[in-house]
């Protein structure tokens, strides 16, 4: 089957998925690496707006979250990821939605007992499972694998990586 | 990918906060001598220069064994109550000059650094267990049966830890008082306060008297004989219940770097040299207040790691370790007031 005419089958029946949206997500974020040690997983949450593009598996979108990592000690980093991506639709005739998400942008960060904050660059690459509930709410899961870009500056030894696990709820308006 | 790029770029001028937050720039160090460098030998209970080897004890017949290993679990420390060293340190530490806990070089405690830009003026140490080995049960008549057990770390240990015995009484009857255990937490001055600025490398060093400060003791109301610190600080009396009150310890906190020495090698006399901030009274360290800097004169004339800008007093003395932790420590100074000027130097009294 040819790319064109399986594409034209998903749009068929996911014309209500192929609107823009909007939507918010919340669940845990885990620290991931040498970061494991030093801060604790905890829950984050933000939103996100889509919108899509001529080519009708890919959306085009913004995200904003925050998260903020306490430790049993003095140690926090907080977070406020905040990126724009590109979200491709996974071609497959199945009633959930797949989806791959590549992203770039910035994370605003605090880190204690330093008390410094800053904009770290942000990537970020992710997987979505969606599952429409009538015409204009979807439920799913969505996995955020976060890097906050730091060892391009001088003196860095780590970046820091953190897998968000959310649940996600977002409409087709 | 544009936009990484582009975010890369601005971002280049930023600091390696992630970096900061995963690695230390305090280590701290703790120690168990009198002396903060250049530390005596040491000398075991019953030793030809031991104070007291528990003679106050005299009815304990059967406990000869000297103690060879100290037990430490710290749970925590803390700064003015910022829990910045919340990780369990277990010590099993040999009663040896070749330990680093006794021989001046320390051990090290993880942490996760201070804030910035405060000024810390008291460590919290939170001591769960602290006991020795040679601990033993014994009959009626204070001849030893068995030896004594706790639990340490993962399984039991020959020994006693003494942990619930450190409260002072005040002269307190009632044994229902309870308000005055001294090790958890045990609250330690920093001298001079640590005013860590978040650059560089920095040490917090914490000293607690236990070398060549050990007795054994009785508890006549469960006839189990064990070693514990010495009651140079507050006399404990036969048949009491508690041994608290006796633990001498002191922290200070250096830049590294940013420290010069005090080399008192051409001063004469007197079996300790000490040094302690310009603005503190000579004559409120006593009964247990120890001076931030000691060195053992047999061992070495120089005190090194002493920051830069504050001006120090310093003081001899002749007094054994057990006078030393006294009312009448009998300290004499040293020629005049010293301040190091830049890093590195090395200043005379």
């Amino acid at each position: 089957m040819a790319a064109d005419d399986l594409s034209a089958q998903v749009r068929r029946r996911s014309d209500n998925f192929l609107r823009p949206q909007i939507g918010l997500y919340f669940g845990p974020a885990t620290p991931l690496f040498e970061l494991q040690d030093t801060v604790n997983a905890s829950l984050g949450g933000g939103v996100f707006v889509r919108g899509n593009t001529a080519w009708d598996l890919l959306k085009l979108g913004a995200d904003v979250g925050y998260q903020k990592h306490d430790s049993d000690g003095v140690n926090s980093l907080s977070v406020v990821p905040m990126f724009a991506n590109a979200v491709f639709l996974l071609p497959f005739r199945f009633p959930v939605h797949f989806q791959l998400k590549l992203g770039g942008g910035y994370a605003r960060i605090w880190t204690e007992p330093d008390g410094k904050d800053q904009f770290d660059p942000l990537i970020v690459a992710g997987f979505e499972a969606s599952f429409p509930a009538g015409r204009i709410i979807n439920f799913g899961m969505r996995l955020d694998y976060m890097v906050l870009y730091e060892e391009h500056i001088d003196g860095a030894k780590y970046n820091g990586y953190i897998l968000n696990s959310m649940l996600t709820m977002y409409f087709n308006l | 990918m544009l936009l990484i790029v582009l975010a890369v770029l601005v971002s280049c001028d930023g600091e390696p906060l992630i970096t900061e937050l995963v690695e230390n720039r305090l280590s701290i160090v703790l120690k168990g001598s009198y002396e903060s460098d250049s530390v005596r030998p040491m000398i075991l209970p019953g030793g030809a220069n031991s104070s007291k080897a528990g003679s106050w004890v005299a009815d304990i017949t059967g406990n000869t064994d000297i103690p060879q290993r100290l037990f430490l679990d710290i749970s925590e420390l803390r700064a003015d109550g910022d829990s910045f060293a919340r990780y369990r340190t277990l010590s099993t530490v040999g009663l040896s000059d070749t330990e680093p806990f006794f021989n001046g070089a320390g051990i090290m405690l993880r942490n996760d650094d201070v804030r910035p830009d405060k000024a810390y003026s008291t460590i919290r140490l939170y001591l769960r267990k602290i006991g020795f080995d040679a601990g033993f049960n014994c009959d009626s008549t204070w001849n030893t049966t068995t030896p004594t057990e706790f639990f340490f770390g993962k399984g039991d240990v020959a020994g006693y830890d003494f942990n619930l015995k450190q409260i002072y009484r005040y002269g307190e009857t009632s044994e229902d008082y309870d308000g005055d255990n001294l090790v958890f937490p045990m609250q330690i001055p920093i001298s001079g306060t640590m005013n860590y600025d978040g650059d560089g490398e920095w040490v917090l060093e914490v000293r607690l008297v236990i070398k060549n400060n050990i007795a054994r003791y009785a508890d006549t109301a469960s006839n189990i004989s064990y070693w514990a610190l010495d009651d140079r600080i507050s006399a404990v009396a036969g048949g009491d219940g508690y041994i608290g009150g006796n633990i001498a310890a002191i922290a200070k906190a250096y830049k590294v770097g940013y420290t010069g020495s005090i080399d008192v090698s051409a001063a004469a006399g007197g079996s300790v040299v000490v040094a302690m901030p310009a603005d503190e009274d000579i004559a409120s360290f006593v009964s247990g207040k120890i001076p931030p800097y000691a060195i053992y004169r047999s061992a070495g004339s120089i005190i090194p790691n002493v920051p830069v800008g504050k001006a120090y007093n310093v003081y001899q003395a002749s007094s054994d370790l057990g006078t030393l932790l006294g009312a009448t420590p009998g300290y004499s100074q040293i020629g005049a007031t010293v301040t190091i000027n830049a890093p590195g130097q090395t200043v005379t009294p």
